[in-house]
């Protein structure tokens, strides 16, 4: 992986709000309420201590980072990924002999500063931009450091814990709907056009191509 | 939308050429109404389908042209004896554009994944748009050629001008019927009043040839009842499409999806269309209705 | 996931003589009641595709039926949001514990919770096991027979179509004659023809994927607008789930529905013949007086139970003197491919799944494997294709949201592939409990050489495919999908759990019906397989019913409890 994360982030739906749809056929009062209350709503901390709240959303800017939004229009990750601990949701699977998210994330936070002051002799919040992505990018790749991991298997923990949360949260907020043309809420009014580079009236228009996107498959070590 | 709004600029100079001259005879009215009516649901439906297309093609804006000329042609038909040349010439543009889009439909078919499959057949270009362009082209010939007819008076020329109406009537209605059955066959036939269109627009077909084929032997009033029943069928069809529509998600406050999702509230009128132009060559071979 | 939706989940609903009508806002309709004292004919233990098929068909044949619900009773119309976050309210969320080689997944992945089961978010393909896999240790040579005739299935599969109404091609290319599907295939998306496109340049037959889904108008449900939420439930109501086909019918039959019915324990009394069931609701501990339990919870949940309701007579477990409660789960190798194309395709439109080919579960020449697959077109929502993103390919940074750019423009093609079965591969108690003091089960489970060739080769061919049809960048992805097995029906007592009628058999008046009967796993989607087995369960025990086989001879007469 290049520099690639350093460049800018283009969306191809640039005049796209899938919230214009709001008093259309497209939404239905159960889902106006749930996507209100998503966006009204922005959770106090609960979970997480000051130091490692700090800590989860660097992380969090460094995974999903989002330099083109103002503070109000941020997604907030880490206050609802903090709201999800507190409330112990949980997804169904408890892998053998994994830690559970309440445990996992405490201590995988504090493994990726560990992580950075042994390879960068300072903390992750003092790191630069990229230096945090080639922090998180040594686990990814497992050239990390057992020692302070503590029973976390630190790619899984990255991929499966840290990365799958972070995207189900940011995904699931109609801001990442309108950069990725998602057509969101569809009910009543769901579609007619079917095929390819077809699009009904209250559809995304790309306005430009998605920018190159990388090999992944020959990314992989 | 340009190109649209030229064609119906077109439609209007055609419809003041018209203006003025005498009415025509009844058979050319009929005719020609039914042609109006055909051509009007043509228009409303490859509007709105060619539309749910994006107008992908240029060729797209042919169809709702084409058909909003004939409309107004046929319009101008029913009211005006006058012009009978430009007319016939308009409704054989008619004609050729119908032609031509069962091509395009075809090839249209042809191209997609499956070919000749039945998730073609039901859901991409249908045959049944450009088949009734055609029978609005035939329909509109056939009611200046009934007006000729009648100016004329003799009944060897009226006798053949209904002859060719008839067998117009019935061409039509068999093309309907394998329309609309697979149509309604994609519908699964859920609801049993389906079967009614399917079952009775041949039987009509068959008795409007045939009354047609041999003028005087007093099938003309049969025939008429079957195109009576026809035209009742075109109105229940219309509701109970209406009816459908109202039974997607949403229902008509959800009209932007589902008017198209259909099932289709302007095909029912077209069979209206038709029982019109069999009226005609009813009139037409039926003794003693010759014009005074 | 919250009041903010609905009540459901912290309401009962199916209570006071009226449960809700799933076709209408706000509406019910009259549900009788049954005395907990009064045993009644059958009390059944979920209302998925085992569950809610028995309980309308005995209900239908006289007999009285209470069937329980661990999860909510919806009336999607109202109740189903457009929104993947909302919607994981219908997933099985309670911690299972999973371990072995390549740990299961659950929740959103094979396992719903309310009244109707997983088919309220299941995916809709509605396609038929291949016939030589009831025989697959006589015919192929692996795995076990089933104790039934596919002559037999083919008859209930035809049922089941016709009760769910599924819109099929009008001529399946793949295997013996089947009648008419009862309604007409869908239109085919920008994604289903990516499919289409890749087997014809390839060479292999390709159809419109037979679906659960209205293409036309059937009662009051709706017909399908193409707005893709399958996966999380449909609120158009034109997705046939056993929500508003099967426990509909139940209710009219006269069945009482318990939503937010946990049962904890099937209870046996000192002949050792089961007496009814443990359950909690309200808040309290209940029991359910009954002549017959059956267990459909599914391949987690029905072993769990029998597991959990062990007593001096059983100290093993019910059913269980063969050991072979909870062994011999299944799942399906749910591997995929995915890549750009250049058009858009908009993959987010319609049901998900419309185009299938099932070559390789019907070619046997050229495979280093045992068993078959079958792939389908794809159409993950945002967080869905995002996690299997970053799960299997690890982007973050801009790079992750580039890739999430082209979501407009991605293609997939993922089997269901056949795994085999292995008692290695099973359910247990652990020593761990729930919020309601039930022992949270241990899942173990690991592929075998065999499934990973199977996957291989898949990727292989549908890798090829999909560039065949012009995608680029292509990425492979692993996971599974589904659950069968863990109480395998046979005819020998000492290598199954239950016999072809699905009676134990240890103890005649419990039975088990779902998905987890199923000897081998097959290489398509489970539930018309189970629905199918579960309608031809309800006539065997109509037929004892009848005979005077039944405990206490309950008989088909009409007489009902309170
Ligand atoms: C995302 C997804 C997509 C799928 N797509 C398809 C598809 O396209 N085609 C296909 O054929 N199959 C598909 N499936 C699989 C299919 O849905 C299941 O195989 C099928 O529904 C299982 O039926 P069942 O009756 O055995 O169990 P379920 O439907 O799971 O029913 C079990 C019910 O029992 C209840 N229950 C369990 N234990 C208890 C207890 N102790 N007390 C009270 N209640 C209890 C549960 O709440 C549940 O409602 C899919 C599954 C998933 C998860
Ligand atoms: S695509 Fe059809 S079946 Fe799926 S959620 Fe929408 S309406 Fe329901």
């Amino acid at each position: 992986m290049s520099r690639e994360h350093l460049k800018r982030f283009r969306t191809p739906y640039p005049d796209y709000n899938v919230l214009a749809k709001w008093d259309t056929p497209s939404f239905d009062d159960v889902t106006r309420r749930v996507i209100a209350h998503r966006l009204e709503h922005v959770p106090k901390r609960r979970f997480l201590d000051e130091a490692q709240y700090a800590l989860l959303r660097a992380v969090m800017d460094t995974v999903l980072p989002q330099p083109e939004r103002s503070e109000a229009d941020r997604i907030p990750l880490e206050a609802l990924l903090d709201e999800k601990l507190a409330m112990n949701l949980t997804d169904g699977t408890r892998h053998k002999d994994v830690l559970t998210q309440r445990e996992a994330w405490p201590r995988g936070l504090a493994a990726i500063d560990a992580e950075a002051h042994a390879m960068h002799g300072r903390g992750f919040l003092s790191l630069s931009a990229d230096e945090r992505h080639s922090v998180l990018e040594a686990i990814d790749t497992g050239r990390v450091d057992g020692e302070h991991w503590k029973g976390l298997v630190p790619k899984s923990f990255f991929r499966h814990v840290l990365l799958k949360q972070a995207v189900k949260i940011y995904y699931s907020h109609p801001a990442a709907w309108n950069e990725i043309g998602f057509g969101g809420p569809a009910a009543p009014r769901g579609y007619l056009r079917l095929g390819p580079d077809m699009r009904d009236p209250w559809e995304a228009e790309e306005k430009r191509r998605p920018q190159e996107a990388e090999d992944l498959s020959e990314d992989e070590t | 939308m340009q190109a649209m709004a030229g064609g119906l600029a077109v439609a209007a100079g055609v419809g003041l050429l018209a203006a003025g001259g005498k009415p025509p005879s009844r058979a050319s009215k009929l005719a020609a109404g039914g042609a109006a009516l055909l051509a009007a649901s043509v228009v409303a439906d490859s509007a709105m389908e060619h539309y749910r297309g994006n107008y992908k093609k240029p060729a797209m804006h042919v169809a709702p042209i084409a058909a909003a000329i004939t409309l107004a042609t046929a319009v101008a038909t029913l009211v005006s004896a006058r012009g009978a040349r430009v007319k016939t010439a308009i409704f054989g543009g008619a004609v050729t554009t119908g032609l031509f889009g069962l091509g395009f439909h075809v090839k249209n078919i042809l191209e997609r994944p499956g070919g000749l499959s039945f998730n073609n057949l039901f859901y991409r270009a249908p045959f049944g748009a450009p088949g009734a362009l055609l029978l609005a082209g035939l329909a509109g010939i056939g009611a200046v050629d009934a007006q000729a007819a009648d100016t004329c008076g003799t009944v060897r020329l009226r006798h053949g001008s209904g002859r060719l109406l008839g067998a117009l009537t019935a061409f039509g209605l068999f093309g309907l019927t394998a329309e609309i059955g697979l149509l309604h066959f994609r519908g699964a036939f859920h609801n049993k009043l389906m079967y009614l269109p399917v079952s009775a627009l041949p039987l009509n077909a068959v008795s409007i040839a045939y009354a047609v084929a041999r003028p005087g032997c007093r099938h003309e009033r049969q025939a008429a009842g079957w195109l009576a029943g026809t035209m009742g069928l075109a109105v229940a069809g219309t509701g109970l499409h209406a009816y459908g529509v109202s039974r997607n998600m949403g229902g008509f406050s959800n009209w932007t999806q589902n008017l198209f999702q259909g099932p289709p509230v302007a095909a029912p009128p077209s069979l209206a269309g038709i029982a019109m132009i069999g009226l005609a060559a009813l009139d037409l071979v039926t003794p003693g209705s010759e014009p005074e | 996931m919250s009041a903010i939706a609905s009540d459901a989940e912290f309401t009962l609903r199916a209570t006071k003589g009226r449960a809700p009508n799933v076709f209408r806002r706000g509406e019910w309709v009259p549900m009788r009641e049954y005395d907990e004292n009064e045993p009644v004919d059958f009390a059944i233990v979920g209302t998925g595709c085992g569950g809610s098929v028995l309980a309308a068909r005995l209900a239908e044949a006289g007999f009285s039926v209470v069937a329980f619900d661990a999860g909510a009773f919806y009336r999607p119309l109202e109740d189903f949001a457009s929104d993947e976050a909302e919607q994981e309210k219908l997933y099985w969320l309670d911690e299972r514990i999973s371990g072995g080689n390549d740990p299961l997944e659950f929740g959103s992945n094979n396992s719903g919770k309310c009244v109707g089961g997983t088919t309220v978010h299941f995916q809709m393909v509605a396609l038929r096991f291949r016939p030589e896999w009831f025989k697959s240790r006589t015919a192929l040579g692996y795995g076990h027979d089933w104790p039934v005739d596919w002559r037999e299935m083919w008859r209930y599969y035809a049922i089941a179509e016709n009760d769910m109404k599924i819109a099929g091609p009008v001529r399946y290319p793949w295997g013996p004659k089947r009648g008419r599907y009862p309604y007409r295939e869908h239109e085919l998306s920008a994604s289903a023809l990516v499919l289409a496109r890749g087997a014809e340049a390839m060479g292999v037959k390709w159809t419109t994927t037979p679906t659960a889904s209205l293409s036309a108008p059937r009662g009051e449900a709706h017909p399908c607008v193409n707005r893709g939420f399958c996966k999380i439930g449909c609120a158009t109501n034109a997705k046939q789930s056993m929500l508003v086909t099967y426990v509909p019918r139940a209710l009219a039959a006269g069945a009482e529905i318990r939503d937010l019915a946990m049962v904890g324990r099937i209870e046996t009394g000192p002949d050792g013949r089961a007496t009814g069931v443990h359950y909690h609701r309200d808040g309290k501990w209940r029991f359910q007086k009954a002549k017959n339990v059956v267990a459909s919870g599914y391949s987690i949940e029905t072993p769990r139970l029998l597991l959990n309701s062990a007593s001096e007579k059983h100290p093993d477990g019910l059913a269980n003197s063969s050991g072979l409660v909870g062994k011999a789960l299944m799942a399906h190798t749910n591997n995929a491919v995915w890549g750009i194309m250049n058009e858009e395709i908009r993959w987010y439109k319609g049901p998900p799944s419309l185009a299938v080919c099932e070559h390789w579960n019907y070619v046997d020449e050229g495979k280093d494997f045992d068993g078959g697959y079958s792939f389908m077109s794809q159409g993950p929502l945002p967080t869905d294709f995002a996690t299997t993103l970053v799960e299997n390919e690890g982007p973050f940074g801009a790079d992750l949201r580039n890739w999430m750019a082209h979501y407009n423009h991605m293609a997939g093609l993922k089997i269901v592939g056949e795994t085999m079965p292995n008692d290695d591969n099973r359910v247990e108690l652990s020593d761990e409990k729930d919020r309601l003091g039930l022992p949270i089960p241990k899942v173990t489970f690991s592929l075998s050489d065999n499934d990973k060739r199977l996957a291989a080769h898949a990727e292989d061919f549908m890798s090829r495919m999909l560039e065949a049809a012009g995608g680029s960048n292509l990425f492979h992805t692993a996971s599974t999908a589904h659950l069968m097995g863990g109480c395998r029906m046979g005819d020998d007592p000492a290598t199954s759990v239950v016999d072809a009628s699905g009676r134990s058999w240890d103890i005649d008046n419990l039975f088990v019906c779902d998905g987890s009967l199923f000897p081998t796993a097959g290489g398509v989607n489970p539930s018309m397989t189970i629905v199918a087995n579960s309608l031809r369960i309800a006539d065997r025990i109509i037929a004892m019913g009848k005979r005077g086989e039944l405990s206490q001879s309950a008989a088909a007469d009409g007489k009902r409890g309170a």
